[in-house]
């Protein structure tokens, strides 16, 4: 399945809505989209994981790629991560970097 | 050569080993977890063993030179029922890359002690093989890497 990326801006964050699977693929296109961004002076980043169905270990390193680059507080939060995508996460440790939230309000 | 005399083999799929073929192969992939494994955490943990290992195999295929004798680059897919005391099915990914073992019986550090800043970018991939299945293993046969992904059958599936 494609990866198509949509970049949100607003007053208060940016965010990243994706839609598609995360694969070996289509992760460069999700590279290039945070390559793209000012990821050193951003505070926050958010990524709209709910139209995502599928996550390999080359989109963990995309997400991890993005964290690197953010600054050591700044905060990448997930959101709507399927329970399968989750447990990927946590089973990689990464959780502990990132903040995964079931939806919009509860970021 | 089938795993052993209690498995049928059910599908099977080849491909040249290249990244024009991808969505071909986890086709495959998807269509046979879906039709034996259902929706659900198996059928998803299969995909991503499998296409860790296939993502690898054609990361390191050696295409040769024009001329060359050397073989193309080639995946082939085999799919097993196991209809034993405990059913499980069976993937098999061959590729006729060069000899490389994984080690999968190894437990892998991937450094999740480690902050974020402090981590590798890599090293996740056959971590989350060995995570994703009940049991895999690695076989060098006939000039082949060889996978072995095993994932037991849930009860009430045909």
């Amino acid at each position: 399945m494609q990866l198509t990326i949509e970049t949100i801006t607003t007053d208060s964050y940016l965010m990243l809505s994706l839609n598609g699977d995360v694969d070996t693929k289509t992760a460069p296109s999700l590279m290039e989209a945070f390559a793209a961004l000012e990821l050193a002076s951003l505070a926050e980043l958010r990524i709209d994981m709910a139209s995502v169905g599928f996550l390999s270990s080359a989109g963990l390193r995309a997400l991890v790629f993005a964290k690197q680059k953010m600054p050591a507080s700044a905060q990448l939060i997930l959101i709507g991560t399927s329970t399968e995508i989750a447990d990927v996460i946590t089973k990689t440790g990464l959780s502990q970097a990132m903040k995964l939230v079931a939806s919009h309000d509860d970021v | 050569m089938q795993p052993d005399p209690s498995a049928a083999l059910i599908a099977s799929f080849d491909s040249p080993a290249s990244m024009e073929n991808w969505e071909n192969l986890i086709g495959f992939i998807e269509s046979q977890a879906g039709a034996l494994l259902g929706e659900g955490a198996a059928n998803y943990q299969l995909r991503l063993a499998c296409e860790e290992l296939l993502s690898n195999s054609i990361r390191h295929a050696q295409w040769p030179e024009p001329g060359s004798a050397q073989p193309l680059p080639h995946i082939w897919l085999r799919v097993f029922r196991c209809d034993g005391s405990d059913p499980e099915v069976l993937f098999e990914l061959d590729d006729n890359g060069k000899h490389y073992d994984p080690e999968l019986d190894r437990p892998r550090d991937i450094h999740s002690h480690l902050s974020i800043q402090e981590r590798s970018i890599g090293g996740l991939g056959l971590f989350l093989v060995q995570q994703s299945v009940d049991k895999v293993e690695y076989l060098w046969t006939g000039e082949r890497n060889r996978y072995r992904l095993f994932v037991a059958l849930p009860s009430g599936l045909p």
